[in-house]
């Protein structure tokens, strides 16, 4: 006769007492196991999807820089056309040109017959507090194309922002809770929001745009500019040299001209037409993934104490009702001498070997219940699997941690019985 | 090797209070088997677990072998009825889902010994119940059930056997067997104090003490 043995005749004479109590621990360690390993799952195939993303992304822009090169030398160059006073230290340092020229220039050199410009999009630009909301952003006007004198270009560039309206940065839009539709007061215009991009991860989550002619006013720069992007640039000298030397020529020697390499022009031309790439439905894609996950983990957040609590107080009342009926034998037990430390062990250790029962078979539940449903969760090829679920950690917790939580739950009721006074069970007849 | 003096106890319930021993005192000596009779509520269960260790008197001493278990920590005196005393009740308090041969090795968990689950077969035996070692008390009649809790009580070799209507219970015949053993007991140099209302008792005992409320009667001992 072992403590042991009588602990395991005790579970098989008193079978349903300890299935329930196993239960308890089997359906909350089942729930907390499914959670986390959906949450990993999800985890797991959001990064996987990200690397592939990243991977598609990279190559998306490797292929472009390769077109661009190509188009670049077919289709002429890229330039950047700075007032000629402009200081270029302090232009790269700050970002934009702090010097103006006259908006004349880019009909000019539209017009100019020795050059022809297949996009042309003159900018102003200015790094300045929003005054009405104290904050500072970076202003830029931006137009469509100047249209060329002598030709139609082949794929025109939409002008984006329309007057009256504002195109703005994540961060502005969420500093200055600025939604699309909403108005705000830039100058003390009103002005309504068109769009809000996606946060981007530079300059441009800071950026307002407005239109070319408003900035102007607003700026108190009328008719000028601080930049011009050219866009295949092509003379009879096709040569950068040349370019430049037609460029500066045709605008009577007042502006310098820089030569962007051709990611550099795309930058540029996406940032001053607002364009939005297809990394929108990536960002898209992402917040998606990332709001299900919000819900998951809010749902873990409320499911897991509330499971917790349900099976302690499960198992707490399974080991109280143990106790009664035992009332007898432990009083027996006592009289003929079993200390009542050895009585609490008896109890504990039956609620310790019900938490390690449902805990291992909770933790085999649980996951594999999380299995099946990242299986039917995932698109197809997408699941995370079975091994990448795994986690070590979360059975050891399971199993460790499941037995402890019973043994405290049933720790209340294992002590008042141990300390039972035998002398009352053996009085009654 | 049993001296109880002037023990009192008084229950003190919701309702009433009832004074269960009002002065009892009496004494067992080795190889002695002493009966205590008297009506049903007199206070002889209160008296028993008393005399055991389980039950500490209002006044009054206990003393066995010139031990007081009442000067012992709870956990020493558990220790000390594991040694000393064997239990035998009217409801035999077996273990449901033990079998015969593990209720009788209980005692051994609270005093262990090398030779234990050798003495609880040899006690088995000598009961008539060698065939039924692997049973569970459910399938054996009262009788047999009463000399398994026997057996239990003697597995130790206590100084001091304490009964409390052992045959309450039990059909005459069976009755007659465990008293015999009860006997034997005594003969072999125990003492055993057996508390009950039946008069059979008194056929066995070496000597029979009469109690009423809470009192002895010949309070001559
Ligand atoms: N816990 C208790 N509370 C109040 N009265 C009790 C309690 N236990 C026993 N009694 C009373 O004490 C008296 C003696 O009881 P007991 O020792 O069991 O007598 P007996 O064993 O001779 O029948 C009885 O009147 C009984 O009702
Ligand atoms: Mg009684």
């Amino acid at each position: 006769m072992t403590l042991w043995r009588l602990v395991i005749k005790e579970i098989a004479y008193r079978k349903l007492n300890f299935a329930l109590a196993v239960l308890a621990v089997l359906v909350a360690v089942g729930c907390l196991v499914a959670e986390l390993t959906l949450l990993r799952a999800h985890e797991v195939r959001a990064e996987r999807q990200s690397d592939a993303q990243d991977a598609r992304t990279r190559q998306r822009v490797g292929r472009l820089a390769d077109d661009y090169r190509v188009i670049t030398k077919q289709l002429g160059y890229n330039v950047l056309i700075l007032p000629a006073k402009q200081d270029l230290g302090r232009f790269y340092a700050q970002g934009y040109a702090g010097e103006t020229m006259p908006e004349e220039y880019a009909r000019r050199l539209s017009e100019s017959p020795l050059i022809t410009v297949q996009h042309l999009l003159p900018s102003l630009q200015e790094r300045i507090e929003w005054p009405e909301r104290k904050f500072p952003i970076i202003l830029v006007g931006t137009r469509g194309e100047v249209p060329q004198g002598h030709r139609n270009p082949k794929d025109p560039i939409q002008p984006l922002v329309a007057p009256g309206t504002m195109v703005v940065g994540r961060v502005v839009a969420e500093r200055l809770g600025l939604e699309e539709g909403k108005e705000a007061v830039l100058f003390g215009r009103r002005l309504a929001v068109a769009k809000v991009h996606p946060p981007r991860g530079n300059e441009d989550d800071v950026t307002v745009w407005i239109d070319l002619a408003e900035a102007q006013a607003l700026l108190g720069k009328p008719g000028r500019l601080n930049a011009i992007l050219a866009l295949s640039c092509l003379c009879a000298e096709a040569t950068p040299e040349g370019i430049r030397r037609e460029i500066t020529t045709a605008l009577d020697n007042d502006v310098q001209v820089l030569e962007l390499s051709a990611a550099a022009a795309t930058r540029r031309a996406a940032r001053l037409r607002a364009s939005v790439h297809a990394d929108e439905t990536v960002a898209a894609q992402e917040a998606g993934r990332a709001e299900l996950r919000l819900v998951r983990e809010a749902l873990a957040a409320w499911i897991i104490p509330l499971v917790v609590i349900g099976a302690t107080v499960w198992v707490g009342a399974l080991a109280f009702g143990n106790v009664r009926d035992r009332r007898a034998e432990i009083g027996i037990l006592r009289a003929i001498g079993w200390r009542a430390r050895q009585i609490l062990a008896v109890l504990l250790a039956k609620a310790v070997a019900g938490g390690l029962a449902g805990g291992a078979v909770g933790y085999a539940a649980g996951f594999a219940l999380a299995a099946a449903w990242d299986v039917h969760e995932a698109a197809a090829g997408d699941a995370a699997g079975a091994s990448a679920l795994f986690d070590p950690g979360l059975l050891a917790a399971a199993v460790f941690l499941a037995p402890i939580l019973a043994a405290a739950a049933s720790l209340v009721p294992a002590l008042l019985a141990a300390r039972q006074d035998p002398a009352v069970v053996l009085r009654e007849e | 090797m049993l001296r109880v003096e002037n023990l009192t106890k008084t229950y003190r319930g919701a309702a009433r209070t009832v004074r269960a021993l009002d002065g009892v005192s009496l004494e067992v000596a080795a190889g002695e088997f002493v009966a205590v009779e008297g009506p049903s509520g007199c206070g002889k269960t209160t008296l028993l677990l008393a005399a055991g260790g389980l039950l500490r008197p209002d006044a009054g001493r206990v003393m066995l072998r010139g031990e007081d278990p009442y000067a012992l920590t709870p956990e020493a005196r558990a220790a000390w009825r594991a040694a000393q005393v064997g239990f035998v009740f009217q409801q035999f308090h077996l273990i449901p889902y033990l079998t015969v041969l593990d209720n009788v090795l209980a005692p051994s968990v609270a005093l262990p010994s090398a030779d234990g689950d050798k003495r609880a077969r040899e006690w088995i035996g000598r009961f008539g119940l060698a065939d039924r070692a692997d049973h569970v008390p459910a399938e054996l009649s009262t009788g047999e059930r009463q000399r398994v809790a026997l057996a239990r009580a003697l597995l130790n070799r206590p100084a001091l056997l304490l009964a409390d209507e052992p045959t309450g219970n039990l059909d005459p015949a069976s009755a007659a067997v465990v008293l015999g053993h009860l006997a034997e007991f005594a003969k072999s140099g125990g003492a055993v104090l057996l508390v009950t209302h039946d008069p059979l008792g008194a056929e066995y005992a070496g000597r029979t003490l009469r109690m009423a409320q809470g009192r002895m009667l010949n309070d001559k001992c």
